[in-house]
């Protein structure tokens, strides 16, 4: 009889334990309160003390009536109390160090009985997190764009370049509240030091307590070119990416709007009283920032997704001539307009009233009548195909977080006429992101097709200079066929030379270059278009590829608005090399 | 010739040794982020040998078939106490490492004293009735003459030091209990009844009474429930033992229940300690700071803890009194705060024994009694910082900073050191 109770009771204590470690309602761990695991250690805790209680005393031989075994009885049963009380808390430090100390150290968003919102988090985590000597970040010339500075008590402040242009690539810095974007984001691993480091040394510096040391990033961003592009752009949305288009080192890389990394920097060197105000300062900025209406939050250059117009000719004109369609002196027919199944298309782009042009002074005039007819004999499945060697619908490997390119975005809208018609010369529902037209540009400017991948990191190094990590140039796509793409780049000169290009001061004469470009102005709509120009200059053993748009511009024209500021920065480029 | 060696106890003492001189050396050295190091920064540790050392030549001398398994027990704690004051002193706090030495110092003078003066535990309970006064004027007088630390006027302030009465009058009331309910053990069996519902015969009853006021009364000053609980608690532990009555131990848990609540409802000290408990998160940033703080630093500790000096127990304020243990908990981890709870439960249990084996009842009282507020006050301490139950400010015995409670604490040491040696007169060595 008594065992069988033992036994319950033993039974009900294990049960109400277990209950409580893995049974945790979703409004307590909401609102971070213990009260059913509280309970179910009573329930277990009178459980427990049951078993002991009714335990015969190993000393006891007749119940009751000798003195000393009652008083022995008792002792037991006392000390079972206390048995009891040091098991509960046993459980208690189980349950508080191992079970829920995850749960524990994730920062709580609460509204304490005064009705205040506050935000509880371990100090100890942020210290750690801004002990952490992170590593530097420089550009091509070597100079530092992103360091740190040390306060007394050893908390780490990132600093940055002052007016720098780099700055905008470099993302936010926030490990306290919104974490990391763009390189600071996608290095952190390197940054912070978790990788990289000789682990021997991390061993040697958590030994003696010193904080991790990060490394430092080397990017492949030349100042003087970044600056220039930077100015050039000016305050228009919009952006400019310049490639070594034989590395695929990004050398140039701006957009606009863009946000400052240092307004959103915590800085722990100041007295810790003022961290509260600090803190709801750059909430406020952030929050700013997301209200933005211009998302200057947003990285243009790799995230934005822009309709192409005529820029987009350059694919289905290699389409074209890599299935063996069409020849450059093929002849089309132009009547300043073009009909496909009751839908007008208008031309206005012709340079005199000929109907008849060839492929290539199609390219080179950007006629869309003819790029319309192109469309229609290369089909939904031409475009699928082209569209998938050109890096449409992938992912795009590179140093930051990259929009994926678009070809069509309802499904199998490509299976009508027009709409092949349309994406012939870059409408339809075409979106890439500037980035993936500089590619674009390269691919064709190399001759051999080969779509290179681009890179924005030369090299990690150590904080003592010791090289972790250089970047190789590698190749991303194989486009066209090298005989195809050949074609392409001389039509490209061409459309530099005497097309409309070349005509408006596309051919940067004097820079000695070899120049092939394409302009092009996408229709959103009420008089607002996209304007674009994509490029490559070849001069010397260099080969510079360059796209720019200005997105969402009044009466924009890629020949007005987008082409001068590639070519103030093209021939920035070319002046360099020898 | 053997038997008086105390090798159980030489053998047991190695570990306390040997314990401060890795743990010192950490918490000196990983703050200094360097691994040279010379004999000065290990004199603390020299000192707490050479007390070991003359605490067991004492007893070997003195009191050769005394209790083995006690003093390593004890310093063991102790020098966890050492270690942490070291890791816990900052710019804030001032020298309270050379200060626990000082205070380790004189405990173990203490220890030795009670060993060598204390010739006759009996005469203790000769003088049961000075010792309830001498305790209560102490308290009285501090509640009147005292100065107030944190809202609580049981302090003296004596200049280079703050005493605290509240330790004494603990082995004051235990030491009086123990007399008074060996007294009048015989005379407890006549029921009593008032209308036919039996009442526990007047001798049960009036110290019940009266204990119940002094807690009450200490509750008021000090606005916590900690004290009161403590004393309470341990009076229904030898009221218990002495009767062999459940019944009297759930009247008394109600009636003190009922005045708990009254607390509750009338001071705002015990209502923020009730929130502390059930709901701290949300008052993380003000009333409930220090047990948040506790909660994240055990919660850092995970297993094995972040590593002696690695951790950042000061985040945590007051943490070398009261929340010693989360600075344990942070630094060396579940192993470290579990291995330090096997400590405290050897140690109670090392006491009951002592007191199963005792010669008369007043020595059983005594010990149990001595056990029991070892064993109490410490549940009440660590339940309160892992926030298994309200908080209530105490020191946490033998490792908190703190010269009262430690020299109490090694007098208690030092009585049931007695206590087993004269219950064991003849006997071999029974450890």
């Amino acid at each position: 009889m008594r065992s069988t109770f033992r036994f319950f009771c033993g039974l009900v204590a294990t049960a109400a334990v277990i209950f409580g470690f893995f049974y945790r309602p979703q409004n307590e761990i909401n609102n971070r309160q213990d009260t059913t695991w509280l309970l179910s250690l009573l329930v277990a805790g009178i459980a427990l003390l049951g078993l002991l209680w009714v335990g015969k005393a190993p000393f006891t031989r007749k119940r009751g009536l000798d003195p000393e075994d009652r008083l022995r009885h008792s002792v037991q049963r006392v000390s079972s109390v206390l048995m009891v009380g040091f098991i509960l808390i046993s459980l208690q430090l189980l349950r508080q160090q191992v079970v829920i100390a995850n749960e524990i150290e994730k920062p709580f968003d609460a509204v304490n009985s005064r009705g205040k919102e506050v935000l509880i988090q371990d100090p100890r985590l942020i210290n750690q997190a801004l002990a952490n000597q992170r590593g530097r970040i420089f550009d091509a010339a070597g100079n530092e764009v992103a360091g740190i500075a040390t306060s007394k008590f050893k908390l780490v402040k990132r600093t940055y370049a002052e007016n720098s242009p780099i700055k905008q690539l470099l993302g936010y810095f926030s490990p306290l509240q919104f974490g990391n974007s763009g390189l600071e984001g996608q290095y952190d691993d390197y940054l912070s030091g978790k990788f990289g480091t000789n682990p021997f040394a991390t061993l040697q510096r958590s030994l003696l307590n010193q904080p991790t040391q990060g490394n430092d990033l080397y990017l492949t961003v030349d100042p003087k070119l970044q600056q220039l592009a930077q100015d050039t752009l000016g305050p228009i949305p919009g952006s400019i990416v310049l490639l070594d288009a034989k590395s695929g080192a990004v050398l140039a890389m701006v957009g606009y709007p863009r946000f400052d990394p240092s307004e959103l920097v915590f800085d722990p060197t100041v007295d810790d009283t003022l961290w509260n105000d600090q803190i709801q300062q750059i909430q406020q900025r952030w929050k700013a920032f997301n209200d933005d209406k211009s998302q200057p939050l947003f990285m243009r250059p790799t995230q934005g997704l822009y309709v192409p117009g005529s820029i987009f000719k350059t694919v289905t004109l290699a389409g074209m001539l890599d299935t063996g369609k069409t020849k450059p002196d093929t002849a089309w027919k132009d009547e300043g307009s073009f009909v496909v199944d009751a839908y007008k298309i208008n031309d206005p782009n012709r340079p005199n009233k000929n109907t008849s042009f060839t492929t290539r002074q199609g390219y080179m005039f950007s006629l869309n009548a003819v790029f319309a007819q192109m469309g229609l004999q290369l089909g939904a499945e031409g475009f699928r195909t082209y569209a998938d060697k050109f890096g449409f619908g992938k992912e795009l490997p590179f140093d930051l977080k990259t929009s994926r390119s678009q070809l069509e975005s309802t499904k199998d809208y490509l299976a009508s006429r027009v709409a092949q018609a349309e994406t012939g010369f870059g409408q339809g529902q075409i979106q890439l992101t500037p980035l993936h037209a500089a590619l674009i540009a390269a691919a064709m400017g190399r001759g051999d097709g080969v779509m290179p991948k681009p890179y924005l990191v030369q090299s990690i190094k150590t904080r003592s200079g010791q090289l972790i990590k250089e970047t190789e140039p590698e190749k991303w796509l194989e486009t066209v066929r090298p005989e195809t793409a050949k074609t392409v780049k001389e039509i490209m000169t061409a459309s530099a030379t005497e097309g409309w290009v070349g005509i408006n001061g596309g051919n940067l004469k004097g820079s000695g270059a070899v120049v092939g470009g394409k302009t092009g102005t996408a229709e959103l709509g009420n008089n607002i278009n996209n304007a674009w120009y994509i490029a490559w200059a070849s001069k010397g053993d260099r080969l510079f590829a360059i796209a720019v748009v200005v997105d969402h511009r009044a009466s924009g024209e890629g020949l007005q608005d987008a082409m001068p500021r590639a070519n103030k920065v093209l021939t920035a480029a070319l002046a360099e090399v020898k | 010739m053997r038997k008086n060696l105390r090798l159980t106890e030489i053998q047991l003492l190695i570990v306390p040794a040997m314990l401060p001189v890795i743990g010192m050396l950490m918490v000196i050295l990983v703050p200094r982020q360097q691994v040279n190091w010379d004999a000065k920064d290990l004199w603390m540790t020299f000192v707490f040998f050479g007390l070991l050392i003359a605490a067991h030549l004492t007893l070997t001398f003195t009191l050769p078939r005394s209790d083995q398994m006690l003093l390593p027990l004890v310093s063991g704690l102790t020098a966890f106490g050492l270690i942490m004051s070291q890791r816990l002193e900052t710019v804030r706090t001032g020298n309270i490492a050379s200060r626990q030495v000082i205070w380790i110092g004189l405990s173990y003078l203490v220890f030795i004293g009670v060993v060598i003066g204390l010739r006759n535990v009996m005469r203790l309970k000769r003088y049961k009735y000075t010792f309830l006064v001498i305790g209560l004027a102490l308290t009285g007088g501090a509640a009147v003459a005292g100065t107030e630390v944190n809202g609580a006027r049981l302090w003296f302030n004596l200049g280079f030091f703050s005493f605290q009465p509240g330790e004494l009058l603990k082995v004051c009331l235990v030491i009086f209990l123990a007399g008074y309910l060996d007294d009048k053990r015989d005379l407890l069996q006549a029921p009593f009844k008032i209308f036919g519902i039996p009442f526990p015969p007047l001798p049960y009853l009036l110290p019940m009474v009266a204990m119940w006021a002094i807690s009450m009364g200490l509750l008021f000053f000090q606005k916590d429930l900690g004290p009161a609980q403590l004393f309470f608690g341990v009076f229904l532990i030898m009221l218990y033992v002495a009767s062999g009555r459940a019944w009297y131990v759930l009247a008394g848990i109600t009636a003190f229940g009922l005045a708990s609540f009254l607390a509750y409802q009338e001071f705002n000290h015990v209502q923020t300690r009730i929130i502390a408990w059930t709901n701290p998160w949300p008052e993380g940033q003000d009333r409930a700071y220090q047990i948040v703080q506790a909660l994240f630093g055990f919660a850092q500790g995970g297993v094995f803890g972040k590593g002696l000096g690695y951790g950042a127990p000061n985040s945590i304020p007051e943490v070398h009194t009261d929340y010693v243990f989360a600075a344990i908990g942070e630094e060396m981890g579940l192993a470290g705060t579990l291995g330090i709870i096997a400590l405290y439960v050897l140690l109670i249990y090392r006491c009951f024994h002592i007191a199963l084996q005792a010669r008369n009842g007043f020595y059983q009282f005594l010990s149990i009694g001595l056990a029991s507020l070892l064993g109490l006050q410490t549940f009440i301490i660590i339940g309160g910082v892992t926030k298994l139950i309200p908080l209530t400010g105490m020191t946490l015995p033998f490792i908190s900073y703190g010269g009262s409670s430690l020299l109490v604490n090694f007098a208690i040491a030092g009585i049931l050191i007695r206590i087993s040696a004269e219950s064991n007169p003849a006997g071999g060595d029974r450890s």
